[in-house]
């Protein structure tokens, strides 16, 4: 799978793919829950420093955060456009541009809902950035008793996806053959998107109608069980990490409630 | 009652045919809307009213598939699948999966709520569409914290998605009709329905 950026064998590759997962459901809820700065960003280093140590480089790190810690800056940007005055009231006013005022509470409240998504995004690279496609899929059917015909339909997925882009660059260039100009910019784009979609569609269904006949002559889904080349196992390595990860998180826990740095998880919200 | 049973489970069995298509129209949707998740960052920095309009587009593959399949669990599948196809070309990995999936279920509940997977005429269509816009929104309200945002444009906003959630369930029935045309529909439920018609 073209997500998995940790070199095949490192750390965290070894970590069977449903271990990840259920590693990082904790976290996620507790960043989803989060009412102050530090939570998150605690969070979000966490699983930065996992997925170093686990094996992803500094440089490939940097590419996968980069476009997440973007949002930090949408929410710092638009909550003070939208949060509710009397909130906010009370804090300074850092600037004011015609009638609008930008307070220090407004900002604050954006760092705070840009730190729980930028958190959320990197908690789930600890599982997306390290693990392979096929043997999450492998993982699923074998140890979480997912259909395998639901299985094999993710990773047909991944199977077609080079015949779909190979079907784009056919229509471009029979389009582009018969002199059709969509012009630039975004109206340009939308009329490209537009123009492909039918014959897009119609020539993947026409693909997949000829490798469903294939795959129901070879006896495809017949058998309630199916033989698998590769075998997806538990291993001391994931109670290894499962241990090591929930302690970390205990851990940040127990620190930002020592320094009085943690608020209450918001559980139920007022209107 | 024990054909009563058959004929039920077999229609609500998955055939291979039925699966693929799913996956080619799941990553078709993914190819084409490439070029708008890369620009998903960008427009989401234009506040909450561009993020509102801009998801509906994600709901596309979803209302394209309710029309065409019509079994339980198409859009949930095809929208995961659309995502888990979008994630490598993005710089926002999983971001885009939680997207699709998220998408998927809302769009999903709301097909079996409002369709029962059997009546897709145009206002249960639009219904369907309108119902998903909103609880979307409603959801993605949590992480922003409802409480903090204020009323006015709490309700613009929403408005805004289920709008869009509106427009792109008329345009994924119209590209459904469009490509049913080109005859490649013929063995799903919205070919076979038109067959049962003539």
């Amino acid at each position: 799978m073209m997500t998995a950026l940790a070199p095949p064998g490192s750390r965290l590759q070894r970590v069977n793919p449903l271990v990840k997962l259920l590693a990082i459901v904790p976290p996620v809820t507790l960043a989803m829950l989060s009412n102050d700065p530090y939570l998150p960003s605690a969070l979000a280093l966490l699983a930065v420093l996992t997925l170093w140590i686990g094996g992803v480089s500094l440089r490939q790190l940097v590419r996968a955060v980069l476009p997440a810690a973007a949002l930090i800056l949408f929410f710092l940007v638009s909550y003070p456009l939208v949060i509710r005055r009397e909130l906010v009231l009370d804090t300074p006013v850092i600037f004011s541009l015609g009638g609008l005022e930008v307070r220090w509470g407004a900002l604050q409240a954006g760092a705070k809902a840009g730190l729980r998504i930028f958190a959320l995004v990197t908690l789930t690279l600890v599982f997306s950035l390290t693990t392979d496609g096929a043997a999450f899929v492998r993982a699923l059917v074998q140890q979480a008793r997912l259909p395998y015909r639901v299985g094999f339909a993710f990773i047909a997925a991944f199977r077609f996806l080079p015949l779909i882009q190979q079907e784009v660059s056919v229509i471009r260039a029979a389009h582009r053959a018969r002199g059709v100009d969509d012009g630039p910019g975004p109206l340009g784009l939308f009329r490209r998107v537009r123009r492909m979609a039918v014959p897009l569609l119609a020539s993947a269904i026409r693909q997949a109608e000829r490798a469903a006949l294939a795959m129901d002559g070879r006896a495809f889904g017949a058998f309630p069980q199916r033989t698998w080349l590769h075998r997806a196992h538990f291993t001391y390595a994931d109670p290894l990490f499962l241990a090591a990860f929930w302690l970390s998180v205990a851990a940040i826990l127990w620190g930002l409630g020592q320094l009085g740095l943690l608020a209450p998880l918001v559980i139920v919200q007022r209107l | 009652m024990q054909n009563v049973h058959t004929s039920t489970s077999a229609r609500s069995r998955w055939r291979t045919r039925e699966l693929l298509t799913a996956v080619v129209i799941a990553l078709a949707f993914a190819v084409l809307l490439v070029p708008f998740t890369f620009a998903y960052a960008a427009i989401l920095s234009l506040g909450i009213f561009a993020r509102s309009a801009m998801t509906g587009l994600f709901f596309l593959p979803s209302a394209f598939a309710a029309y065409v399949l019509r079994k339980a669990g198409a859009v949930l599948l095809v929208s995961a699948l659309s995502g888990l196809a979008a994630t490598p070309f993005t710089g926002y990995g999983p971001l885009v999966l939680l997207i699709g999936l998220l998408t998927g279920a809302i769009g999903e509940l709301s097909t079996w709520l409002v369709t029962r997977y059997r009546k897709f005429d145009w206002p249960h269509f639009l219904a369907m569409g309108a119902l998903s816009g909103t609880v979307e929104f409603v959801l993605v309200l949590f992480s922003l914290r409802i409480s903090e945002v204020n009323f006015a444009a709490v309700a613009l906003a929403t408005g805004l998605s289920t709008a869009a959630f509106v427009v792109m369930s008329i345009v994924g029935r119209s590209l459904a009709e469009a490509v049913k045309r080109t005859g490649v529909l013929a063995n799903t439920a919205l070919g076979q329905e038109t067959i049962q018609d003539v």
